[in-house]
Order: C-alpha cells, then structure tokens, then sequence
C-alpha cells in the first residue's frame, strides 16, 4: 500500500495535474496508463453496449506480490475472470468452461506496454474536455477524435487527482456509442482484502472443460505472412505464436495498432475456420472478421469498425518465396 | 445494351462478361443513368424504403475512400455471381444509395445502410464461434495486448465475458 501511494504520489509531482488544466492531452494518457498499471481499486461498473447493460464488481491489488484482480458479472449468468499477475482466467458456469491465458510477460514485449506516444496525434485529434463528476469523483475529459473511418473515437473520464479511468465511451463516426464502461462506485488504493481477487467459481470447476493458451513465443524474421496493402494508420507491434494444445498446431497471433486502438491477425489451421465464404461477428467495439486464405484461416479482430478489420483481413496474404 | 444491363442487374453473368459490360458503363455516361433507372425501378417493385437525397452524396464518398481489395478480384475463386452483381455498384458511384437498395443491403435499425465493410454483406456470413470457450479465446489474447484495454484496466474484461453488445450471429447468447 505503501508503494502505491508513493507511486501515485510521484505521478501527481511528476506530471502535469489535470485541476489546473496544463499539459496537453497525450500527457494525460499516459498519466492513465499510468495509474491503470499502477494503482489498487475497487469498484462497480456498468458496461452498455447494443442497448443493453451488464453490472460487474472489480477488484484490484497491487503490492509486493504483483497484481491480483478478479471481475465478477453480477448479471445474468454467473462469470468470473480471474487475474494473478501473467495468468488471466475465466470461469464460464454456463458452459463448464475454464479459459486459462498466459500472457507474455511484460519484459518479453515491451513495445506493447510502452507509453502511449504522442504520434496517436497523427490519426486522432486529442483534446480536454469539461470536468464532470463520475461516481462522486471529480473527473476530467479527455476526446480522441479520429481523423479518418477506419477507427473509433473515444471519451474518456479520469479522475482528476489519481488519473483512474472512471468512464470510457467508444462512439462512431456518427457520434452514437457503440460501447461504454462507467464506474457507479470505486474507492481508489489498496482498501480490499487479498481474498476479494480470488476466485468464488474455481471450487466448482471440477470437471469442466479446460481451454489452456500457452504463453506467445515471439516471433523473430521475417513473418510467412504480410499485407498486401497496409492499412493506413496502424503499424505492426508484434508477432507471436502459440500451440495449441488439443491438436498441437499453431496460431499465428500478429498485432498492428494506431497507438490506442489495436488489431489482432490470428492465422490457424482452415479446419479451424467455420466455412469458406468469409464471416463476421460484432461484440461490443469489438468487430470480427474471419476469412479462408489456402489452407489458413485469417481471423481479425479489434477495437475499430468493420471496414477496418475486413481490409486487415482481405490485405493478407503468405509471403512468395 | 439495355438487354445486357438487365441481365447484369439479374446477376446473369459470369465475372469476364460482367466487367465487359462494366467497362462499357464507364465509357457510356448514358448507361449509368440507364442503370439507375434499372435499380430504382426494382427497388419501388420490391418495395424497399429509398432514403433521401441527403444521403447519396455521404454514400458516393464512402464509396470513393474504399480500397480497390473490397472490390472482386480475379485470385479470389469464392466470389458468388451475387457479390460480382455488388462490385458493379460500387464501381459506378454516380447512381448513390439506389443501388445499394436494389441490391438488397440490409438496413442497420435506425441508422444509414450497411456500407461496404459491414457484416451484413451478401457474400459474408455471420460468424459462429465453435462455443463461449472459443471467443474468450479470442478475446482475451487481443485484450492482453491492446492499448485501449490497458487504458480501461481489468474493467475491459467484462467485454470478453458479455453476454450482451453482440452482432448478428454472435455466439452470446
């Protein structure tokens, strides 16, 4: 507890404060990159997305040990994700089903948890917003307006003391919300028990079914696989790939990004992919677009329009020899 | 011409005979304006709503920022007689949301029509995870390494698990 109060303290000697309105909007960001990796939390939630809503209880450690957080969906069917520190799990009572990830450690990739740069600047216009008070807590805006379709825009609410991201709209072109988290209620530091990160469903997940990622072994060379075209605005971050443990094939797992929002590439084994004509999915801000290539099957999501992963998707193609 | 036109629009063609009468178009302002007639009157036959005039122009600039790989491409052995029918609306942006009408885009509630890269397309079918378990796969390896997902923190996950905000042929349930 101590560690993080110095940490935050620093942050708020170190960086520009929101209350009194100076720096400009990507220093911001990073403040909350900052406070997100950094801080200890807990609160409740609202995710809205398609006209609906869901209510989740968050809990966040961080300390000596690492970081422990749990999420608990409060509506609807029970599901759990549990975090301790690389290891990520969800527990899916509805479908006995455990889906384990192990994360490449933050030392393996450290492009990915590099600060958000200000080159974002190129591909959305940044600037600050009214204060606003979110869960009780005094917050400042942040919007990030994207100066082309290919991406989303954001709102963005921080608390303006500890810089925790209190509420996040993602809207579209046309300015209507395609998704939102909001904090209801939070208490920023290490206020929770250890107890509160773990698990309430692991002790009645004997025999469910488990689904294990293993950790991404990153990859060195020159990729098989490249655009044909890129995609203007998003640059590659990473290659990786993963076995996959029920039939010991690979996934191919390549992310571009724009500086907030990212596209993943996965390529597997066509057995893999559902049909030969190209399908497609939404899920939240999340869009999903999945098509044949030879053998392979290309399945693309991210946290941009439809447009954007479907060109990912049709720009791959296996390098010529 | 107006005989071949019909049968374009009738998606009788094989993908070498339509681009012949597509680059025809090209060359025959007349035909383009033929073609819209054409799609209008099956669109009023159908009964499809025609959005106003103020859309078209919006529509003919989407159209124009499209990438040439949306259009169909000889390597690409999938593509139906239907999606060749499509290209060729595309390529003639002078005829606006017509076209996309005529060609039975599906509307999204409430809001314009399905532009080219959306799900509801007539050569992409929605796409069905094998179960829950397969899209939180998915899900949770991008969230790990997306910089909007570090920015929210833990809360992001909620999104892996939703069961709501979910697309035509979404897996949630």
């Amino acid at each position: 507890m101590i560690r993080a109060a110095l940490l935050a303290t620093a942050a708020l000697v170190c960086s520009p404060s929101w209350a009194d309105g100076g720096g400009d909007g990507s220093e911001w960001l990073n403040r909350m990159m900052t406070a997100a990796q950094q801080l200890s939390y807990s609160g409740t939630f609202v995710y809205q997305s398609g006209g609906q809503s869901e209510t989740s209880r968050v809990v966040r450690i961080v300390d000596e040990q690492g970081e422990r957080e749990r999420l608990e969906v409060l509506d609807g069917s029970p599901r759990e994700v549990v975090r301790i520190n690389d290891e990520v799990r969800c527990y899916l009572p509805a479908d006995r089903r455990v889906v384990i990830e192990r994360r490449a450690s933050r030392r393996a990739f450290p492009a990915l948890f590099s600060r958000i740069s200000k080159g974002i600047q190129d591909h959305y216009t940044v600037r600050v917003g009214e204060g606003e008070r979110i869960a009780g807590i005094e917050a400042r805006q942040l919007v990030l307006e994207p100066r082309d379709s290919l991406r989303y825009g954001y709102q963005l609410w921080a608390d303006a003391e500890s810089g925790l991201l209190l509420k996040a709209r993602t809207v579209d072109e046309k300015n209507q919300m395609v998704e939102q988290f909001a904090f209801t209620q939070v208490v920023v530091g290490s206020s929770a028990e250890t107890g509160d990160t773990v698990s309430k469903l692991q002790g009645q997940s004997s025999g469910w079914r488990v689904e294990s990622l293993d950790v991404p072994q990153e990859s060195r060379g020159e990729s098989p696989w490249r655009l044909r075209q890129p995609v203007p605005g998003f640059g590659k971050i990473s290659e990786s790939v993963r076995r996959l443990q029920d039939d010991g094939g690979e996934i191919r797992h390549i992310v571009f990004s724009d500086g907030i929002a990212a596209v993943s590439l996965f390529v597997g084994p066509a057995s893999r992919a559902s049909a030969a004509k190209p399908s497609a999915v939404r899920q939240g801000a999340i869009n999903i677009y999945s098509r044949r290539v030879g053998a392979s099957a290309v399945t693309v999501l991210g946290e941009v329009p439809m447009v954007t992963v479907r060109r990912f998707a049709e720009a791959m193609e296996l390098r010529q020899p | 011409m107006k005989e071949l036109l019909s049968a374009l629009m009738d998606g009788e063609f094989e993908k070498a005979a339509a681009q012949k009468v597509l680059d025809a178009m090209d060359a025959l302002p007349d035909l383009q304006r033929v073609w819209g007639i054409y799609q209008l009157i099956g669109a009023v036959l159908r009964g499809e709503p025609l959005l106003s005039a103020g859309f078209g122009e919006r529509c003919r600039e989407k159209l124009a920022r499209e990438p040439a790989v949306m259009i169909d491409r000889p390597s690409d052995g999938v593509r139906s007689q239907s999606s060749v029918t499509w290209a060729a609306a595309a390529a003639v942006a002078g005829v606006g949301v017509v076209v996309w009408a005529a060609l039975g885009m599906q509307a999204d509630h409430g809001r314009d029509f399905a532009m080219p890269g959306a799900a509801s397309s007539r050569d992409v079918q929605p796409l069905v995870f094998r179960d829950e378990g397969e899209r939180a796969e998915y899900l949770l390896a991008h969230q790990g390494v997306s910089p909007s997902g570090m920015l929210a923190g833990f809360s992001h996950y909620a999104r892996t698990v939703a069961r709501i905000g979910g697309g035509e042929g979404a897996a949630g349930r």
